[in-house]
């Protein structure tokens, strides 16, 4: 314990990176800024606060439509030529919308970051937009969102995502939104969605790399300066769920050859206390080749050819997913019984000294190799922002999780996965002839 | 603070006449009594070490019939030792929060590794256990064969990969490189023929890069004592010359996929070996062309102007002995044939017209400015170094390469675009409805046609 303090201590101090600091500018604009001078790279992140979940029935999708607009132009900028600039230079960016959060990021050269301060902050005022480009952005989305339900087991992750909250919750439907709205979305919404949401105060800008902090400040304040405030934000929409008390059973057939569960239980948002115990849950569950999931349904039981799982962690209430593809002779409800069983064994029973022990150095070693990269950081720092409510929770994160006691552990267990709290999805192979389903019907009595 | 890495750039107006030059760590090379290259270098950002072994044997040395027999030696290596079991291995290694990977490319094998730096010792002596005393427990063997083969059933969910499979096969036909695994491969590999492939892993076609925190000599140290002891009979290795026939016209491949929504197209064609003398002026074509993302042609017709998909994109694979030019993308159904003649427009206006001095000096602008972002993490360093010096590079030619890419004309471009593109000769395969698209690629030409669950090959 004494050793991984140690290393601990020194990676927060960390060799040729500062500690994260941050300003604020007059209009609002929170600037988070991260020195690390390994490298002449730099990654300049912008998280709008808002998210699919900000949206209402009849535009669900526009968040995600939305960022695709904001490569298409603004009033110095010809459309897609932020991206060509960007490019120019040597460097990277894209955006991503999730259910809380769009943001924009770059990486780049460490000499050219004013050209990207530039940049975000034009499209943060100055966006144009049009009937025609949004039509052609609409058309890109729906190809999106048909790439990602090509594979059948993608599809259907999509459905069990809705379904593990309440119909009219804002995160039951996913960012990439309702096809059918997304065609009635006008140019006048998104000038809305941009008049609502995309204001200096609605942001952080997130720069980690190789600058200097006053050169910075400069370089923020000349290009962010003169934006102006929205003036008054909406409302965040309450993201309270009221508590799952019964399980939801979801069968469905799929053209994948093999059978697949998946099972998901909500937990609260990411700023909660319990937080960090049901990280080191998860760790202990599902991380590496010895988690208990993957060393029982595979190795020791020898039912599956693969099983895991991973947190998805949200401002409001978050999901935890397990899920296992098996063998086509293994029973769901084997996999199921197998699965709560190791779950069982946690509630009962806690977890060991030594799998806590693993849990730390596994945290604190993916921390270690993530501060190579000036986009990891900025990206950590901003999801502890905006997500955990805090980007100093970037630092305090391995001491809240070394925190964590084998009793915490059993608590939170107890708590949240529960079956009735449990939603699950069986997928079975549609396509199984009489015969085959015979053979394995024979076959799993025997597994 | 010093930079690590750092990058001596020149003005960037003045790119084209001088160009920045790489500095990559210092880097010891030295080489075992029992022939293993060891490549070594100091890097303390962080308390973190990266190990990379390249071994000179790969998937292309599997003999035909066999194909996945490198993946399932790959699979089994950490599965028991002299020294301990499968579950054992596992728990050791997730102890450190580290990790060793394994995988059998193409033309080489890459094993890595990434620790704390307090952990060196233990992943220096992991992966030399793992190297040379796997035992391949019967058990086990039978675990991996049964979870692969059914696990084989399951690539088709993928159009992108179905695309692949037809392509690679259409391209590189009965080579190992143009056949994949099958059930019926898998059936036919036998746990003799993976000890025999372990079997030819040795320190003489082998390369370890190490990087990371920690002090040179009591890392060499380690390394002495890790892997000073392999010793395999040295065993000549030949690898056979596969021949790489010309395309005559178009192959033309329609995979049937009744679920689909959206059609994926696929075009293929001979490129151009690693070391070519034009492979400056193809990368940068081909950036201009389809591998600059927004920046390319391709994304800014098909994607950008239509709407047509959400990505469109080409690349060079350069092998040792040969090269492929593709380009991928995936459309709504009633898109398909329009799609794909935007793309084929797009390759005649390339040839015919070449590329203009303004999107030459981007493409040049681009790669020289990102080399430091290829650089951030120790392992990506240790991968570059491995690559290069497999194609027969050094550090120095890493070094410089963007003088020689910078120094490249437009003529010389536009040269190689004429003599290496091609939009007759050449390998198309389109995945998707076939009840919608087949009547809409009818006027592209004549295809052979196939379901997405059957095999590519016998």
């Amino acid at each position: 314990m004494k050793k991984l303090l140690q290393i601990s201590l020194l990676f927060i101090v960390g060799l040729g990176a500062s500690e994260p600091t941050h300003f604020v500018l007059d209009n609002g604009l929170k600037v988070i800024v991260l020195e690390k001078h390994t490298i002449p790279v730099v990654a300049v992140q912008v998280w709008y606060d808002v998210g699919s979940h900000d949206e209402w029935d009849g535009i669900r999708g526009t968040a995600h439509l939305f960022e695709h607009m904001m490569f298409r132009g603004s009033e110095n900028i010809a459309p897609e030529e932020h991206a060509r600039l960007i490019n120019e230079v040597g460097g990277y960016n894209n955006a991503f919308t999730s259910d809380d959060v769009t943001v924009y990021h770059e990486r780049l050269p460490a000499g050219e970051l004013e050209l990207a301060l530039r940049l975000e902050a034009e499209r943060m005022h100055l966006l144009k937009m049009s009937d025609e480009i949004l039509a052609t952005e609409r058309e890109v989305v729906h190809e999106e969102y048909r790439q990602r339900t090509s594979n059948p087991i993608g599809k259907l992750f999509l459905k069990f995502r809705g379904k593990m909250y309440p119909e009219d919750h804002p995160y039951a439907v996913t960012p990439i939104g309702i096809m059918d709205q997304l065609d009635t979305i006008s140019v006048k919404t998104c000038q809305t969605f941009y008049d609502l949401y995309y204001g200096p105060e609605n942001a952080t800008l997130v720069i980690a790399g190789d600058v200097d902090l006053e050169n910075t400040r400069t370089l923020v304040e000349k290009y962010f300066g003169a934006v102006r405030p929205l003036g008054t934000l909406p409302k965040n929409p309450n993201l309270s769920v009221p508590e799952q008390t019964a399980k939801v059973v979801l069968n469905e057939k799929s053209s994948f050859d093999l059978p697949v569960t998946m099972m998901g239980f909500r937990v609260p948002g990411s700023a909660h206390d319990d937080i960090a115990a049901l990280d080191v849950l998860s760790y202990i569950l599902s991380n590496g080749e010895s988690s208990r999931l993957n060393q029982t349904l595979v190795r020791d039981k020898q039912l599956a050819l693969g099983a895991g799982g991973f947190p998805m962690a949200m401002k409001g209430p978050g999901i935890f997913i397990y899920f296992s593809f098996y063998f086509p002779q293994v029973s769901s409800s084997k996999i199921e019984n197998a699965i709560m069983d190791i779950i069982e064994d946690v509630r009962i029973n806690g977890v060991t000294t030594s799998e806590l022990t693993k849990a730390r150095k596994q945290m604190l070693a993916g921390k270690v190799f993530e501060r190579y990269s000036a986009n990891s950081l900025a990206n950590s720092l901003g999801n502890a922002e905006l997500i955990m409510g805090d980007y100093r929770e970037f630092n305090r994160e391995i001491d809240r999780f070394n925190a964590v006691t084998a009793e915490d552990v059993k608590r939170v267990a107890n708590t949240y996965f529960v079956e009735e709290k449990m939603t699950i999805m069986h997928i079975a192979p549609e396509d199984l002839s009489f015969l085959k389903k015979c053979m394995f019907w024979i076959a799993g009595l025997f597994m | 603070m010093k930079h690590s890495i750092s990058i001596i750039t020149f003005l960037s107006a003045t790119l084209n006449a001088q160009a920045p030059i790489i500095d990559y760590p210092e880097f010891e090379t030295y080489t075992l009594s029992n022939g293993l290259k060891v490549m070594i270098a100091e890097h303390h950002e962080n308390p973190a070490v990266f190990m990379n072994m390249m071994i000179e044997i790969g998937s292309m040395d599997v003999p035909i019939g066999k194909e996945g027999l490198g993946g399932i030696m790959s699979e089994l290596v950490p599965k028991g030792t002299t020294a301990h079991s499968a579950d054992e291995i596992s728990a050791m290694i997730d102890a450190t929060g580290g990790g060793i990977g394994a995988s059998v490319g193409l033309e080489y094998s890459n094993v890595s590794g990434r620790f704390l730096a307090e952990d060196l010792g233990f992943g220096l002596n992991m992966m030399a256990e793992l190297l040379q005393h796997a035992t391949f427990p019967e058990e086990e063997f039978k675990l991996t064969m049964k979870q692969n083969k059914e696990g084989i059933k399951t690539w088709y969910s993928d159009p992108s990969s179905v695309a692949s499979a037809h392509g690679d096969y259409l391209l590189l036909g009965e080579t190992p490189m143009g056949r994949m695994t099958t059930e019926a491969s898998l059936k036919s590999i036998s746990l003799e023929d993976v000890k025999e492939f372990y079997n030819r892993i040795r320190p003489d076609i082998s390369t370890l890069v190490l990087i990371g925190d920690f002090e040179m000599a009591a890392a060499k140290q380690l390394i002495e004592s890790a892997f000073g002891n392999w010793t395999v009979e040295r065993i000549k290795q030949t690898r056979p010359d596969f021949g790489y026939p010309a395309l005559n016209g178009l192959k033309f491949q329609f995979v049937d996929n009744p679920e689909l929504e959206q059609a994926t197209i696929y075009i293929l064609h001979w490129g151009i070996p690693r070391k070519h003398e034009d492979r400056y002026a193809i990368r940068l074509a081909n950036y201009i062309f389809g591998g600059g993302a927004f920046s390319s042609r391709l994304m800014e017709v098909v994607r950008g102007e239509g709407g047509k998909t959400y990505g469109v994109g080409s690349w060079i694979a350069s092998r040792k002995d040969y090269g492929a030019f593709g380009i991928r993308t995936s459309t709504r159904n009633p898109e398909v044939y329009n799609t794909y003649q935007l793309i084929m427009g797009e390759i005649k206006r390339l040839r015919q017209e070449g590329v203009t001095e303004e999107e030459l000096r981007k493409a040049k602008s681009f790669y020289t400015g990102s080399q430091p972002l290829s650089l951030e993490s120790p392992g990506a360093i240790a991968g570059n170094i491995l690559s290069a010096l497999y194609y027969g590079f050094t550090i120095e030619d890493l070094e410089t390469s963007l003088i020689r890419l910078n120094a490249v004309t437009l003529e010389e471009v536009n040269d190689a675009i004429r003599e290496h593109y091609d939009e007759e000769n050449m390998v198309l395969v389109i995945v998707g409805k076939g009840e919608e698209i087949k009547p809409l690629i009818a006027p592209i030409g004549t295809f052979d046609e196939s379901f997405y669950k059957d095999d590519v090959h016998d």
